[in-house]
């Protein structure tokens, strides 16, 4: 059909300076495009690489050309019939003359293919007759099975009298071409789609500033409407949507700046005044080393900024949470470090620093144990280990034997490393000690006064058993011979007196035996300590009515002086308790001898000794028990449970063997 | 004739006993000692019938005392006399071998007869 608007091209082969015929008598008042060809090679040359709607070329050479021609060229008939046409078609199709001349230009194998191909020739062919240019691409069948596209055009031929006599008609093949045209729609298309399927809104420009393209994306980021597209003024464009921007003069700034030098690469943040953000990433367009345009790619980054925006808020907030525990950490009087799980120093506060002697800025990222390499590790390390493995805090104390100073140190794990804070305690250990040692020397005081005292007693119950207790033990016997010597005599009075006298002496024999006994009970010296504690628990039994269960051994093994008396005086002292406080109605002692121990219990039923009333301070008697243990190396437990009565356990270390 | 050994550190006891035991204990003479040294040389020198001993001697204790006099001599009857009237005393005298026990302070009639049943001496006129 009759392509609007397109010149005719014309060959003119004819030797320079030579007119040519009026095309316009031959082609009407269609335009027309001239290229001459001075030859049939160069008019060949032409034809191999341009394409031609007419050809004019003086007797001589028209055959050789139309001849040389891969293009075909025919005269038809006003009827559509082949009057002439050149060789080369039909050699290439395998087609005889006498099969195409005279015959019907659209009966031939050509168009055999398709009827519709037919029926648009047929009406192209019609249309020059009646005075028509007539341009169309047509599919061919060049060869059974083989279709080629064909630049078809048919031209009315006119007389001198302008009357159309005859159609000429050419083809050209432009398969390639239509396969490159078509392989361009396809590239096109692709690059359509890609354009619609990026995230990006693109926009490219020609050289004169003018939209080339866009997607829908672009449009839909600057509310454009849908009309903008190819041709519209990129600068008009910009002033449209400036009213949008929170700086819509550095806008127009980098508009002009980019669209003014072709080279100019470019990128800059775009902001709104709805809070979106765009990054534009802008470069030339290049084809062929010629710059034919810019391509400007806008990217939504409103999400990323807000995102970062938020991480920087939060970054702020962190800093200053941690400026804040900083502050707080360093007016604490204890000295804090952090420790990654690498044992390097995170932080280290003003104290801890001062502690450490050193620069607190200078400690971070230092090793701890190359800064303090005389550091008890194991023990630190272990301590350590502990409070990672279990997750709990863990608190030693330790010298530091460079510096002679103690420290208490308290570990707190978390999951990326350890808190720890440590006070420099060495004041106070001294203190400790001397407090130790103090107490060390009241505990031997009280010993030597104890170990004096008892020395006393035993040599003043050794004095009255000497002197008095002998003395009234003879005249007790003498006595008893007087009162018999006067029986024999028969004076009543005498007797009685004597006997009256006897009796005295008894009483004093007692109290001597009494307070003896009280000073320093001379069974535990002459019979031991199983014996004494039987002695005690039958007197207690005596005395106060309290059952008492003995338990002893049979053969008890010799037991040192001191540590008897000691075991002595607890059970003493125990059952004083039980008298004056228990109110019980039992009491069972154990002692026990196992190897290198002894073991004494004394148990009653009465009401049991609170905790309370153990530590009270005036508990002297609790505190003596423990003392007399201390003193020979032993322990001594108090258990009580109200109701049900009160144990104590004495358990002392035998160092040898003593002979009673 | 019997022979006691009564073996006290304190002379006045001693005197005492020897006293009352020779007015109530016919046929028997009595020999002395005041340390557990010095009964142990006269018990291994001499002959005796039986030992009236202190448990409190200053220079040992009685019951080792006791022990090796009965080591010794066996057959001889020996009373274990103490100023401490315990039931444990006696106990551990007879444990030790002791043929009796006397608490001092105790009436002449009664150390007499423990004597008198541990040597079995002649009753008196």
């Amino acid at each position: 059909m009759k392509q609007n608007g397109s010149a005719v091209r014309v060959l003119m082969v004819q030797d320079e300076g030579l007119g040519h015929p009026p095309l316009d008598r031959i082609l009407g008042p269609a335009q027309t495009h001239l290229v001459r060809a001075r030859s049939v090679p160069e008019a060949r040359e032409l034809l191999r690489s341009q394409s031609f709607d007419l050809i004019v070329a003086d007797d001589s050479r028209v055959r050789g050309v139309l001849d040389a021609l891969y293009a075909f060229v025919g005269l038809f008939s006003l009827g559509g019939m082949v009057l002439d046409c050149n060789e080369a078609p039909l050699s290439g199709s395998g087609l005889a003359r006498d099969q195409v001349i005279g015959h019907r230009f659209v009966d031939l194998p050509w168009f055999a293919h398709s009827e519709p191909e037919q029926a648009s020739i047929s009406a192209a062919i019609g249309a020059a007759a009646r005075g028509e240019s007539v341009r169309l691409e047509t599919q061919v069948q060049s060869t059974p099975g083989v279709l080629i596209w064909v630049d078809a055009a048919f031209l009315p031929l006119r007389d001198q009298a302008g009357v159309v006599t005859h159609v000429v008609g050419s083809g050209v093949d432009i398969t390639a071409r239509k396969q490159a045209q078509n392989a361009l729609k396809q590239a096109v298309s692709a690059l359509s789609a890609t354009l619609e399927a990026t995230a990006d809104g693109i926009l490219v420009g020609d050289r004169n500033g003018k939209v080339a393209a866009v997607n829908g994306r672009f449009l839909a980021m600057w509310r454009l409407p849908s009309d903008v597209g190819p041709g519209t003024d990129i600068r008009t464009l910009a002033e449209s949507v400036r009213g949008q921007l929170v700086d819509p003069d550095a806008f127009m700034a980098t508009v002009s700046e980019l669209y003014g030098d072709e080279h100019k690469e470019g990128f800059d943040v775009i902001r709104f005044k709805d809070g979106r953000v765009l990054e534009r990433y802008s470069l030339p367009q290049e084809v062929g080393g010629a710059i034919i345009g810019r391509v400007c790619s806008f990217r939504d980054v409103t999400q990323r900024e807000r995102l970062l925006q938020q991480a920087k808020a939060e970054r702020a907030a962190a800093e200053t949470a941690r400026r804040d525990l900083e502050a707080v950490l360093d007016r604490v009087s204890d000295g804090f470090v952090a420790l990654d799980r690498s044992w390097r120093c995170t932080y280290v506060n003003t104290c801890g620093a001062r502690l450490m002697g050193r620069d607190a800025g200078s400690m971070v990222g230092k090793h701890l144990w190359t800064e303090f390499p005389e550091t008890d590790r194991q023990k630190f390390q272990l301590a350590h280990d502990e409070a990672m493995r279990e997750q709990r805090p863990i608190q030693i104390r330790d010298k530091y034997p460079p510096w002679n100073r103690w420290f208490e140190s308290r570990i707190y794990p978390s999951e990326d490393g350890s808190s720890i804070f440590f006070r420099d305690i060495t004041d106070q250990v001294m203190m400790e000690d001397a407090l130790q040692s103090s107490n060390d020397q009241l505990r031997a005081l009280a010993a030597r006064l104890d170990s004096v005292r008892e020395e006393e007693r035993q040599v003043i119950a050794r004095e009255i058993h000497d002197q008095i207790g002998q003395a009234l033990t003879a005249l007790k016997l003498d006595l008893g011979w007087l009162r018999n010597q006067l029986r024999g005599h028969g004076d009543p009075g005498l007797v009685k007196r004597a006997a009256a006298m006897d009796g005295l002496v008894e009483q004093i024999l007692e109290t001597a035996r009494r307070v003896s006994a009280e000073l320093r009970p001379a069974i535990l010296d002459d019979l031991g300590l199983a014996a004494a504690i039987g002695w005690q628990a039958r007197d207690l039994e005596q005395r106060t009515g309290i059952a008492c269960d003995v338990h002893l051994p049979s053969d008890a093994p010799p037991i040192a002086p001191d540590v008897a008396l000691a075991l002595f005086r607890i059970v003493q002292e125990a059952l004083t308790n039980v008298v004056r406080h228990a109110a019980a109605r039992r009491v069972r002692i154990d002692l026990t001898v196992k190897g290198d121990t002894a073991l004494l219990s004394i148990a009653d039923d009465g009401r049991g000794a609170t905790a309370e009333e153990l530590q009270r301070p005036a508990a002297l008697g609790v505190l003596g028990m423990r003392e007399r243990a201390l003193v020979v190396g032993g322990t001594v437990a108090i258990t009580g449970s109200t109701g049900h009565g009160t144990t104590v356990t004495v358990i002392v270390p035998l160092p040898g063997r003593v002979s009673t | 004739m019997k022979r006691l050994l009564v073996v006290d550190d304190s002379r006045e006891v001693r005197r005492s006993v020897c006293a009352v035991l020779g007015d109530l204990l016919a046929g028997v003479s009595f020999g002395e000692a005041a340390t557990a040294t010095d009964a142990l040389a006269a018990f291994g020198r001499e002959s005796w019938d039986g030992v009236l001993l202190d448990l409190s001697l200053p220079d040992r204790n009685g019951l080792e005392t006791l022990r090796e006099m009965r080591r010794a001599r066996p057959d001889v009857p020996i009373l274990i006399m103490s100023f401490h009237p315990h039931a444990e005393y006696a106990a551990a005298a007879r444990a030790h071998g002791a043929a009796g026990y006397v608490a001092k302070g105790s009436s002449p009639e009664a150390m007499a007869d423990a004597v008198r049943a541990a040597i079995n001496p002649a009753a008196p006129t």
